[in-house]
This record gives structure tokens, C-alpha cells and sequence, in this order.
């Protein structure tokens, strides 16, 4: 713990870490509240005003009901020009917003969630339909695409008979989860604090003397590996958090109970978790992204012994990850597309729908598969990080009391030969 | 000092960012009162309906899994491979997609095998395929021409904006694996026809620019799909069909060539023709003067008698020619120019003749000639006129345009568009209509 601390303090102790992390993040929150005002400006009705109205309807539906028969009645008397036929533009729940917003707002809302169940069933349908073609092809029960398809009947099978959709206005979540731009920024901090960890040593000249202490080698990597996990953790706690922060003052939130398909964009996920679950999953994918970058660098760190060529790699990690992400692709199957950090940390298309990875003839769905790969990419990053740190030659420590001669005695060239 | 005064900013940020995520997570909605109800999903059975066996089939036949008829319907593996708006969109902009029909069960799936898919987006590896186009399947690959465009943010109009994407060009899709594969851009050139494709090369007309005469032609072309090579062959030839590492082509003249596919030589073929099927007895084609018949070897050409005038469309299988020929007209209403179908205002429409073909079959010697179907035209019924087709053991799978009688003005209205084809069964004279959104009636 002592040494997880002193990594921890040399860290902080960066003033460019605090620059950038800071710069970073006063960035992000702009980023956040320009999209969350635009996005505001896109509303048919503001969200606050929104949810009153769902409340209203869900404690007195039977007014709601007849305010819309009597709606509906005024539009039809108005169309066939009959007297008394009232106003359809009349504001009953608000000054600014005619009734026809409410109303229409309502039964999208409605609709989509009542026939959910519908909606899966034909995904259910078709899968079976596959099923039966694929059996009656002779294709082997084995194989990948007969595993697929009875895997897209099972998972969408629980989610007909277990997903419970809530009445209300769901707001603020879905606007949280599509901004993205909050990746770029934690992957930015985090290669910073990452490249800082090793290379500091080497240019201050200690890093051979350190490793010539007894627990200089093993442990100390071991610190290092520690320290910069939960550092690049917390960054990506404390920029997800404030970015949530910022969308929830902005846009409020619905419950965190209800059902993640209520989330536009979510309607076939076939995942059986609430909108909480969904977001404390999409923290976690972040934070195992972010951890995996900065391990990546403090590997490559200890192999180029580079600052600048250890940020140089970070950098086009983000870069390419983030082409890849960005890119076009016409077809959904595309597995770069799903498979890089950026991606991951979105989130979004893994979750959207079923989708799968054909490893070794079994289907194992994105998520699964690519946390499964990240975590195992992050331990393998680890080890050779601890492995390539802990070998040092004894020519290295010959040369770590070389340079330390040469700082100590301050003289640039040649001084300290023989020590 | 500064140590001091970062921990104590490390503190508060922290505490904050803390404070007001834990807030907000504790002000979001809370309990939620109603909750829709959906259910206990129970899966359902799947009915086999009624199909036949049959002695007759098309495997040793070269030819068929190029979709021939007008409307594109191909057969591989026993199977109905065919074009139609995407049933998953009900908006009328639906694009197109690619079905399978079992014949044996009466279902119709989506090639694409993810039911999560809407078809609808470029997600999809058969959106945007071009309708208007044929397709090929050789060894499980679908080789097809793709073709729409779309904005990235979803608001622009402007085809000059960045988010303006364009796609065109041929694509191969894998029905066993689900790899999806973009073989070619079209940009350079406008038009990509007649596809064949043998040994994973795909052959195809592409209209070029002749650098010396500035001037526009069809040439024939080729491309590996394995390495990307595409070959230019300079000539205006079309390729009609390929087996044993040999392609036919036939020129404008109608004159036949033969491509030896591995050293790329162009021999002369067996003739005048164009349209071939192979089968073990030889090849079965159309020249200027009809249906003819020859041995593998191109000797022993044989008329069939069917003459060039009458013929309207034929089909080979292992044991017969299918074909249609022109015996009568009829007299049927159509929408005069600028005129819409099934309009109320019978005035703007104008009466038009329309052949009435009968299908027949005889053996590929051209012996046992049998009458097949001949159309129904009876006053005050409905009728349905058969086009180009198929054939798959005893049933005939048929573009068709059904016609109703509208008593009112005592003439034939070409009918709703119900159907994607139909099926005729050649033993009991049954019709089915087959479609993607209702399946077989």
C-alpha cells in the first residue's frame, strides 16, 4: 500500500497531469451543457412540463380520457365545420404548449410501449422461422447459425416475459447515454497520468537505481499497475459522473426503475436490466476502456522508455479506435465496429440489439465477449509490464550509477566514468 | 503549499461530482405505479402446408441460379431466392430485400439471417440491393448489385454536404458464415449488367470510356472476387452462362463465343444464339428462328418447333422445356397517360391489347408436347396472365398480373397488387399467391 501511495503521489505530483486533467475536464462540461441545450432546443415539449403532464395522467387517467374524447370531437366538428365544434388548439395543460403536443407526445409514448410486446414477438417469430428452415436444411444443430438463432429465441423469450415497462416520460437517461464525447476527454487524462508513471523515472535518471532495491522490481511494478488502475478508474468515474450530472440538472431524470427498453434505441435490447443497471454497466465498461488504455501505454512506456513516443502510441490508440468507431459500415456485423475502446465505451451499439460473436462455433454476445477480451488484454498488459520493468540487466544498473554520478556531480559529459 | 491547496481541490471536486451524481440518482423518478402488461409468450406452431414430390427438379441444369425472369426469382439448393419490398417497413418508401421461399414448407425468411434486423437500415447487408438488377449465388455466395445513399446526421438535404454518403457497387454475401463482402465501387462508370459468375469470378458488362475515341460501350469484364482483379476485355460481349471453366458470350450479332476462363483465350462457340440452358443431353437455346436443341459437342442442331414469333418465354428443367406461347389478346383498361390505376374516373383510361400466353412443356428432343395452363378468360371473373417464370418440380412459380372484371363498363381492370408471385400446380391447375407479408394463401 505504501508504494501504491508514493505512485499515487508522484502522479499527482505532475503539474502537466493536473493541466490537462483540469483543461480536460472544464472542456468536457462545456461540450456537455452545448449538446444538452441544443438537444433541449429539438424537444417538442419541455421535459419538466412533459413530466407533469405523464404524472397527471397517471393519477387521474379517466380525466385525461375524457379531455382527449372531447379533443378529438372538437377537431372533428371544426373539420365538418358544425357549430360548438371547439378549438383543438386549446391549452388545457398549458399556457404555451396547444393540448395537440400533449396528446401526441402521449400516444407515441403509449404506443410504443404497449406494443413492445408485439415487437418482440415478431423478432421471436422470425427467429423460429430461421430455426425451422435451418432444421429443415439439414444444417447441424451444432453449428454456429442454428446455435445463434435458438440463443436470439431464448434471450428474446426472457425479455417478452420479463421486462416490465413503467408508465412515464422517460427523459434525461437516453440524451446521458448519447453523448459520447465525454470518452475522448477520460482517454485523454488518463494517456497522460499513464505515460507520466514510468517515463518520469527514466528521465529523472532513478528508475535503475530504484530497481536495484530489493523490493524495487516486483512490488513496485505491482504499484505502479495499482496505482494507475485506480487513478484511470476515478477519471473515468469522476468525468462519466459530472457529465451525468450535468444532463440530469439539465434534463431531469425519469426512473432508474423502469425498464431500459423505454430508452429510445433500446427497444430490442434483449437484456433484462432497468435503466440503473444500464447505467452503472455503462460506468464499468468505461472504466475497464480506460484501464485497458492506460496499462497499453504503461506497457508500451517501459519497452519505448519514451515520453513523448509512449503519448505518440496512446494517442494513435485513441485515433485509430476512434476511426474505427467512426467510420462507415455497411453491415452491422462489422466487428471493428463493436470491437475498440471507443465503442465500448459508448456502449449504446452493444446493447442495442442482439448481437453476437461466433467464438469457436458458440454465439457469445458483444458485451460478454468484449469485457471477457478487455479484461484478459488488461492482465496480459499487466504482466508484461511487471515482467519487462522487473528485468533489468546488470549493465542497466551499472548505468543507473552512472547517471545518477552524473547528476550528482552535474556535469554533462563523461563525468562519473568508473563509478 | 501547493500540495496542500491540490488536496484540498482534489477533495472538493471529488465531493462534488459525488454529491451531485448521488443527488440526481436519488431526485430521478422514483416508484413507477403502472406497468404494461404483455404477457406469457407461447410459441407457436409452425403448419407444414400441402407440396408434392415430384420426379422432375433443375440440379444438373446450368442456367437456373441466374435469376432469369423479369422480376428476379433464382432457385439454389431447391429454394425460391427473390427480391420484394421490405415487409419489416411498412412506410411506402420501403426499400427492397432479398427473400427465400421453401417450397416444401411455404415459409418465407429473410436472407439476412439476424431477426433482429429491420432490413431498413444500412445495418443490413442486403439494403439498398437493386431490384431492377439480377443476382447470382454460386457456392453459397450472393453476389448482388447494392445501391443507396444516406446523411449521417439524418437533417441534411444537400447531396454536397460531408454526411452525404453514396453507395454503389456490387456486394457478396455468405449465407453459411454471414460475411458480407464489398467487391466494387461504381463510381467510375454508370452501369453494371448481366452478372455470371463462375469459380468465385464474377463476369459482367460494364459501360467504360474509350480513352482514343471519348466515346461510351458496353464492354465485358471481369472480376476475381478472391484477389480483387478486375480484367477489361475491350469488347462488347455478354456473358450468358459458365460451367467447366468455360463462359459463353454472345455478341451483338448474336453470334456466339467461348471464354476459356483459365487462360482467358476467346474461342468461337457453337453458333448463333443467345439465352442457354445446359443440360446433359446438350444445350437447349433461342436463335432467329426459335427453339433449338444440340448435342454437348455443339453437332446435331435440332428445331424444336416452336418458331421465333410465337415463343414468348421458356424454362428448361431435368425432364422438359417449359415454355409460353402466343395464342390470343385480350382487351384490358388501362390508365391513359399521367393516368393513375384503380382511379374512380374512368374517362382518363383507354383500352389496350394484351397477349394471352399458354404455357406448354415437352421433352428436350421436343416430343410430348402437353399443354400446361391456359389462362381462364371468362366474363365476370377474375384471371391471372402468366408471365415469366420458374419451375420446380410440379409447380410452376410465376410472374403474374391478375385481371378483374369490372361489370359497370363490361371490361378487365388489371387487379391489386396482392401477390409477389404465385404458384401453379401443373397437376390440379391450383393457384396460390405467394407473398412475403401474408405468405401462401
Amino acid at each position: 500500500m505504501k508504494y501504491v501511495c508514493f505512485e499515487l503521489r508522484k502522479i499527482f505530483g505532475a503539474k502537466y497531469v493536473w493541466i490537462i486533467a483540469a483543461a480536460m475536464l472544464a472542456l468536457n462540461c462545456a461540450v456537455a451543457l452545448y449538446t444538452a441545450n441544443e438537444t433541449k432546443k429539438t424537444e417538442m415539449i419541455p421535459s419538466d412540463v412533459a413530466v407533469d403532464f405523464f404524472r397527471l395522467c397517471a393519477d387521474d387517467p379517466d380525466t385525461i380520457r375524457e379531455n382527449y374524447i372531447v379533443f378529438m370531437k372538437n377537431i372533428a366538428g371544426q373539420q365538418s365545420g358544425e357549430e360548438g365544434g371547439g378549438t383543438p388548439t386549446s391549452n388545457t395543460y398549458s399556457d404555451t404548449y396547444p393540448d395537440m403536443l400533449f396528446y401526441a407526445l402521449l400516444n407515441s409514448t403509449d404506443t410504443s410501449f404497449r406494443t413492445y410486446g408485439d415487437d418482440i414477438e415478431g423478432v421471436i417469430k422470425t427467429a423460429e422461422t430461421n430455426l425451422y428452415e435451418l432444421d429443415f436444411s439439414g444444417t447441424p444443430h451444432g453449428s454456429y447459425a442454428y446455435r445463434n438463432q435458438s440463443e436470439v429465441i431464448r434471450a428474446y423469450t426472457e425479455a417478452r416475459n420479463n421486462v416490465r415497462i413503467g408508465f412515464e416520460y422517460p427523459h434525461g437517461w437516453g440524451e446521458y447515454f448519447a453523448y459520447d464525447a465525454v470518452n475522448i476527454f477520460i482517454l485523454i487524462v488518463t494517456l497522460t497520468a499513464a505515460s507520466t508513471v514510468f517515463t518520469s523515472e527514466l528521465g529523472a535518471g532513478i528508475l535503475p537505481v530504484i530497481r536495484a532495491t530489493r523490493r524495487g522490481r516486483g512490488a513496485t511494478a505491482a504499484a505502479k499497475i495499482a496505482a494507475l488502475t485506480a487513478v484511470s478508474a476515478a477519471v473515468a468515474l469522476i468525468f462519466a459522473l459530472s457529465t451525468f450530472a450535468i444532463f440530469g440538472i439539465s434534463f431531469g431524470c425519469s426512473s432508474p426503475y423502469n425498464a431500459i427498453q423505454v430508452i429510445s434505441g433500446h427497444r430490442l435490447d434483449p437484456h433484462v436490466i432497468s435503466v440503473g443497471e444500464y447505467f452503472a454497466i455503462t460506468l464499468l465498461l468505461q472504466v475497464l476502456s480506460a484501464v485497458l488504455l492506460s496499462l497499453s501505454v504503461l506497457a508500451v512506456s517501459v519497452v519505448f522508455g519514451h515520453f513523448a513516443a509512449t503519448y505518440i502510441f496512446g494517442l494513435g490508440v485513441i485515433g485509430v479506435s476512434f476511426l474505427l468507431n467512426g467510420i462507415f459500415y455497411n453491415h452491422a456485423n462489422a466487428a471493428v465496429r463493436y470491437f475498440n475502446i471507443i465503442a465500448t465505451m459508448n456502449a449504446d451499439g452493444l446493447f442495442e440489439r442482439y448481437r453476437s460473436v461466433n467464438v469457436f462455433g458458440f454465439p457469445v454476445e458483444y458485451p460478454i465477449f468484449i469485457a471477457a477480451v478487455f479484461l484478459l488484454l488488461s492482465v496480459l498488459l499487466a504482466a508484461v509490464f511487471a515482467l519487462v520493468y522487473s528485468r533489468a540487466s546488470s549493465a542497466e544498473r551499472f548505468g543507473a550509477h552512472r547517471a545518477l554520478g552524473r547528476r550528482l556531480l552535474g556535469k554533462k559529459n563523461g563525468a562519473g566514468e568508473g563509478i | 503549499m501547493l500540495t496542500l491547496f491540490r488536496k484540498r481541490i482534489i477533495k472538493k471536486s471529488v465531493l462534488f461530482v459525488l454529491a451531485a451524481a448521488a443527488l440526481l440518482l436519488c431526485s430521478c423518478g422514483g416508484d413507477l405505479e403502472y406497468f404494461y402488461d404483455y404477457g406469457e409468450y407461447t410459441p407457436g406452431d409452425i403448419q407444414m402446408f400441402t407440396y408434392e414430390e415430384s420426379g422432375d427438379g433443375v440440379d444438373g441444369i446450368v442456367g437456373v441460379s441466374r435469376n432469369v425472369t423479369t422480376t428476379h426469382i433464382s432457385i439454389y439448393n431447391g429454394e425460391l431466392y427473390f427480391t420484394a419490398k421490405n415487409d419489416a417497413d411498412k412506410s411506402v418508401s420501403a426499400g427492397y430485400t432479398l427473400y427465400r421461399y421453401n417450397p416444401k414448407t411455404g415459409n418465407i425468411t429473410y436472407v439476412c439471417a439476424d431477426p433482429t434486423c429491420t432490413h431498413g437500415t444500412y445495418d443490413c447487408p442486403f439494403y439498398g440491393i437493386d431490384a431492377g438488377y439480377e443476382f447470382y449465388i454460386e457456392d453459397d455466395n450472393i453476389y448482388y448489385r447494392q445501391q443507396y445513399s444516406f446523411y449521417a446526421d439524418d437533417y441534411s438535404e444537400d447531396v454536397s454536404s460531408d454526411t452525404y454518403t453514396k453507395v454503389n457497387g456490387f456486394a457478396m454475401y455468405n449465407m453459411k458464415t454471414g460475411e458480407y463482402k464489398w467487391l466494387r465501387d461504381n463510381d467510375s462508370s454508370y452501369l453494371l449488367l448481366d452478372m455470371v459468375v463462375h469459380n468465385g469470378v464474377c463476369f459482367y458488362i460494364d459501360t467504360l470510356n474509350d480513352e482514343k475515341t471519348g466515346e461510351w460501350h458496353d464492354y465485358f469484364c471481369s472480376q476475381d472476387t478472391k484477389t480483387g482483379k478486375i480484367t477489361e476485355y475491350g469488347i462488347e460481349y455478354t456473358p450468358d452462362m459458365a460451367f467447366d471453366g468455360k463462359l459463353l458470350l454472345s455478341a451483338p450479332d448474336n453470334s456466339m463465343y467461348c471464354l476459356d476462363i483459365d487462360t482467358g483465350e476467346i474461342h468461337e462457340g457453337i453458333g448463333e444464339s443467345c439465352l442457354y440452358y445446359k443440360t446433359d443431353d446438350g444445350f437447349i437455346y433461342v436463335d432467329d428462328d426459335g427453339l433449338k436443341s444440340c448435342a454437348p459437342d455443339g453437332s446435331g442442331e435440332k428445331a424444336l418447333g416452336v418458331g421465333i414469333d410465337d415463343l414468348g418465354y421458356y424454362y428448361v428443367t431435368e425432364n422438359y422445356i417449359y415454355y409460353t406461347v402466343r395464342e390470343d389478346t385480350v382487351m384490358i383498361r388501362v390508365p391513359k397517360s399521367g393516368g393513375i390505376y384503380g382511379s374512380s374516373d374512368k374517362t382518363s383510361h383507354q383500352l389496350k391489347s394484351v397477349d394471352v400466353r399458354t404455357v406448354y412443356r415437352m421433352k428436350h428432343d421436343g416430343s410430348e408436347k402437353t399443354e400446361i395452363w391456359r389462362p381462364d378468360i371468362e366474363e365476370n371473373s377474375s384471371f391471372f396472365l402468366p408471365e415469366d417464370f420458374v419451375v420446380l418440380g410440379r409447380y410452376i412459380y410465376c410472374d403474374c398480373t391478375s385481371y378483374d372484371y369490372d361489370e359497370e363498363y363490361d371490361v378487365w381492370d388489371i387487379g391489386l397488387p396482392d401477390h409477389r408471385f404465385i404458384r401453379y400446380d401443373t397437376e390440379t391447375g391450383e393457384i396460390y399467391r405467394i407473398n412475403p407479408e401474408e405468405g401462401e394463401k
